[in-house]
């Protein structure tokens, strides 16, 4: 709506009140009040850079380890046990055998585990120096991974992951192990990292000693 | 398609209607030319011709800021002298926020409700945030709720009844030797299915447990499941578990409903006692 200027009435124009004798402050007062109103209001902006992302609030709950260490969580316990390379993986089968090549390298992650209370299925990824990613390659079918056995309590069971990585990558590599996430289940999962404790010459060294073949049951 | 006909107009005529029809349009002349540009003059309207009436605004008195409040009117000064002693009558009925004096709050009482008020929100919205995260949460896996069986007794579950033939020991032949602190436990489990449904429970079988009395639980996988299932038939599921040879005697059968909520461990389940 519009109305025409002058049909409004202008703001009333009250009498100001006499203002009151106000209380002398002497100056440095004033000033420290300044400064201490500054630094709240510091303080209070700063205080925001603590507020987690979206990212963090979805993280889970990570126990660290080296290799060998016995990393517990609510839902299962999880150990690293062994590391080797190898440029091909052959993969036996019941009627056949396939091979998996690759022009990258092969890392085969030996993983033990055991579970307190119920029966759980463990999924890994190899988390590199740099941030990357890499989850298990599928050259090699998760029926010969540790992904689709069961770990149930009582007993510690190992089996193997593969992941197929350059080669310049896989210097402080950690494995992370969790439980497979699902588009329903819980939100709030445990997992733990386990660090390889592979620097640079280490790697090289390994990587130069990679098998050639690498044979698993499938 | 035939070549074109210039009289044709495209409407179906039936052949019986006469010839000429009135429907049937006559052949268009061509219309004269119109003027286009420049724009034809516009037809010249007299003063007073419009139907619509249009105010005349050139006139409009123009509006004089006055003093706010606006003076009181010339007879407000002669009355206030004379009904001074009549001024609480009128104020409770007339309606005024002038009127109505209020003692100024104290401070820390108005600290403390501004306290209270900020308290009381925020239970609110942490109550509301709680209320509604934990009623989805209980949407998604309801509480499990076990149902005990005893021995030889059967009990429903998942379009199907189910009765605890017997837990024992596998044959030898199931046996692992290379693990001698594991036990393989055969598991035979009656189901009479109680709708047509039933018969999706032989692909799909429930979620099968053997849980000890600590609340340990290790998969019961079905070996073998019934060919047909369905309303009023009888089958038997056979399942093969792995346990710790110290529990072997205590172990007992849980189920739930399919392997997703035993997975989650929620909804109903039965536990049959041995």
């Amino acid at each position: 709506m519009v109305t025409s200027p002058g049909l409004v009435p202008d703001a009333p124009s009250r009498p100001a009140p006499a203002p009151p004798r106000r209380r002398r402050v002497p100056l440095w007062r004033r000033l420290l009040a300044a400064v201490l109103g500054l630094a709240l209001v510091c303080g209070a902006v700063y205080v925001q850079t603590f507020v987690l992302d979206a990212d963090r609030l979805r993280a889970p709950l990570t126990v660290s380890g080296g290799m060998h260490d016995e990393l517990v969580t609510d839902t299962f316990s999880a150990r690293l046990e062994r590391v080797e390379f190898a440029r091909t993986i052959r993969i036996k089968k019941t009627y056949a055998t396939d091979e998996a090549t690759t022009d990258r390298i092969f890392m085969i992650v030996k993983v033990g585990a055991t579970a307190p209370r119920r029966p759980v299925q463990l999924a890994a990824y190899l988390l590199t120096a740099d941030g990357l990613r890499f989850d298990p390659t599928d050259r090699v079918p998760p029926g010969a991974t540790f992904s689709e056995k069961w770990v149930q309590p009582g007993w510690w069971r190992s089996g193997l992951y593969f992941f197929e990585v350059p080669k310049d990558r896989v210097a402080g590599a950690r494995v992370v192990v969790r439980e497979p996430q699902t588009l329903f289940g819980d939100d709030w999962v445990s997992e733990v990292s386990a660090d390889l404790g592979l620097d640079a010459t280490e790697a090289g060294r390994m990587i130069g000693a990679a098998k050639d073949v690498y044979e698993v049951t499938g | 398609m035939t070549e074109q006909n210039p009289d044709d107009t495209g409407v179906w005529r039936h052949p019986a209607a006469g010839e000429p029809s009135w429907f049937r349009p006559s052949r268009r002349v061509p219309r004269p030319d119109a003027r286009v540009w420049p724009p034809p003059p516009t037809p010249h309207e007299p003063p007073g011709s419009s139907t619509v009436p249009i105010p005349v605004i050139d006139a409009r008195p123009t509006y004089q800021p006055q003093a706010w409040p606006p003076p009181a009117p010339p007879s407000a000064p002669v009355t206030p002298p004379a009904p001074a002693p009549e001024p609480p009558a009128p104020a409770p009925e007339s309606s005024g926020p002038s009127h109505r004096r209020r003692r100024p709050m104290s401070r820390p009482v108005k600290v403390g409700l501004q306290f209270c008020g900020a308290l009381i929100l925020t239970l609110a919205y942490v109550g509301v945030t709680w209320y509604d995260s934990s009623s989805r949460y209980e949407q998604n896996n309801p509480p499990p709720t076990v149902r005990h069986v005893a021995q030889g007794q059967s009990a429903p579950l998942a379009d199907a009844t189910w009765r605890l033939v017997g837990v024992a020991v596998a044959p030898s032949q199931y046996q692992t030797p290379e693990t001698p602190d594991r036990e393989m436990m055969q598991i035979e489990v009656e189901a009479t299915g109680l709708n047509a449904d039933a018969k999706y429970l032989s692909t799909t079988p429930p979620g099968f447990y053997l849980s000890d009395k600590a609340g340990r639980l290790w998969l019961a996988l079905a070996a073998k499941t019934p060919e047909d299932l369905g309303a009023g038939k009888t089958g038997r599921f056979t399942l093969m578990s792995a346990v710790p040879k110290a529990v072997e005697d205590q172990v007992e059968l849980v189920m739930w409903q399919n392997e997703y909520a035993g997975k989650n461990q929620s909804g109903p389940s039965l536990r049959f006692a041995r």
